[in-house]
């Protein structure tokens, strides 16, 4: 074969399809999860994944069929009481991505009135004697709330009124986007029609988590509409809004 | 009693004693023995506060060894070994599902009882330790500086062949780069070995 040919499929096929590990190398990653109002933590699972994207492998033609996503799991533990964690895991060396995430649905240890929280791109952080030493991450309790909308000043609009809440999960990116998200992927709206004087939705979320709400005032046509944040009131245990 | 040992232990058996049973009668044994070879099948359990301690469920394997008789006394060698085990708390060892652990020692023995048919001897050995580690579809592995040190019992059955029993200590210093608060426990780990198999003399 001609040897620029046998070089290239060669190379082709030391190409490497999934995530590799180091040898003789062991990291530990250690970080700390504190309720505000809980001294004490839950013993919540908490895992540690590698991912990164490969060819596929029929790796002759990567342009045609595009890249895989390799994600492994490379260590897992529990919080401490104190909320401490450590988790020792493998090394991986060719990684795109490492993810914790603390409390998965579908973990067996999974506590279901606890959220997941999502913190991504530790490997972003100093490598330090094979140590990564995440934040520290505020997490609460989801709680059954409540939404009270009573009607005050406007006797004679009809209003819809729509939330949007995450009961679920917090996500932390530690890497190029850095930041703490609150996605909102749950929803739920209520009408209030002039004769109404007041309207409740119950609905679970994470305690003192952000609820996004938008309205419109109709009255023969949109008489004002708005968007914004709910603040969580500790006395009400639950958010008001007053129209 | 683990079945495997059971499979493999009691046709080894019936073996050895279909061999005695086909030599003399009155067996010669012949003290002129220029060397041994040694097949028997281990044992293991770790201990200790390290990660094979803490982290595996250790399953059987094997032993090979070759030793040259010097002096009545001394003993020159080599032995291999090796043993299965899997990956039974993760929060110990990190994501890997089983492990291939595999020693390779220059030995030295020192008899410290010895008649004809019975034998005490104690030895040390200095070598290799390896760890082979299989992940979900991946491998990677940890190796390092090993020092066995043993203890057996030896019987003969007949002139150029015996059974015996023997306790292995490995202290295995392995070459694991990890954070100053698990150093120890990565990179010392010690297992016990009870092995027991066929000697086969040579003359």
């Amino acid at each position: 074969m001609n040897r620029t040919v046998f070089t290239f499929f060669l190379g082709l096929l030391l190409i490497s399809c999934e995530l590799t590990y180091e040898d003789n190398r062991r990291l530990l990653l250690r970080g700390n999860i504190n309720d505000p109002e809980e001294s004490t933590m839950p013993d919540l699972p908490v895992e540690v994944y590698a991912s990164g994207h490969f060819i596929t492998p029929l790796f002759f033609f990567p342009f045609v069929n595009g890249t895989k996503e390799d994600v492994d799991l490379i260590g897992a533990s529990k919080l401490y009481p104190d909320g401490t964690y450590k988790i020792v895991t493998i090394s991986p060396e060719n990684e795109s991505n490492i993810l914790v995430i603390v409390n998965r649905q579908g973990n067996e240890d999974y506590k279901n009135d606890w959220p997941s929280l999502f913190i991504s791109g530790a490997n972003y952080l100093p490598l330090e004697d094979s140590t990564y030493d995440l934040p520290q991450v505020e997490l609460d309790k989801i709680i059954q709330t409540k939404l009270t909308i009573t009607r005050q000043t406007n006797l004679t609009d009809t209003l819809y009124f729509n939330i949007n809440y995450n009961s679920s999960y917090k996500e932390l990116d530690l890497g190029e986007a850095k930041g703490l998200y609150h996605p909102l992927p749950e929803y739920s709206s209520t009408i209030l029609d002039p004769d109404e004087d007041e309207a409740v939705i119950t609905f679970k979320n994470i305690k003192s988590g952000t609820v996004r709400a938008s309205y419109q005032l109709v009255n023969k046509g949109i008489v004002d509409e708005k968007i914004f944040e709910m603040e969580f009131d500790q006395e009400q245990n639950g958010y008001e809004f007053k129209f | 009693m683990n079945s495997s040992f059971r499979n493999w232990f009691w046709p080894l058996l019936c073996f050895c004693s279909m061999l005695v049973r086909g030599q003399k009668e009155k067996p010669v044994f012949d003290d002129d023995i220029l060397g041994e070879i040694g097949v028997s099948y281990v044992l293991p359990q770790a201990w200790g506060d390290n990660f094979v301690s803490k982290g595996y469920d250790l399953k059987n394997g094997l032993n090979v060894e070759g030793l040259v008789l010097i002096t009545k006394k001394w003993q020159v060698g080599a032995q291999y070994g090796y043993f299965k085990g899997n990956v039974t708390n993760i929060d110990a060892v990190g994501a890997i599902l089983s492990s291939r652990i595999t020693h390779i020692h220059a030995v030295g023995g020192y008899s410290i009882l010895g008649t004809t048919k019975f034998g005490i001897r104690t030895g040390l050995g200095i070598g290799y330790a390896k760890y082979n580690h299989k992940q979900s579809t991946t491998k990677l592995m940890d190796d390092g500086f090993s020092i066995a040190t043993n203890v057996s019992f030896s019987y003969r059955l007949g002139n150029s062949m015996g059974i015996y029993a023997k306790l292995d200590h490995y202290w295995d210093f392995l070459s694991i780069d990890t954070a100053p608060e698990l150093t120890d426990y990565f990179r010392r780990t010690q297992i016990f070995a009870l092995s027991i198999g066929i000697k086969f003399y040579v003359f």
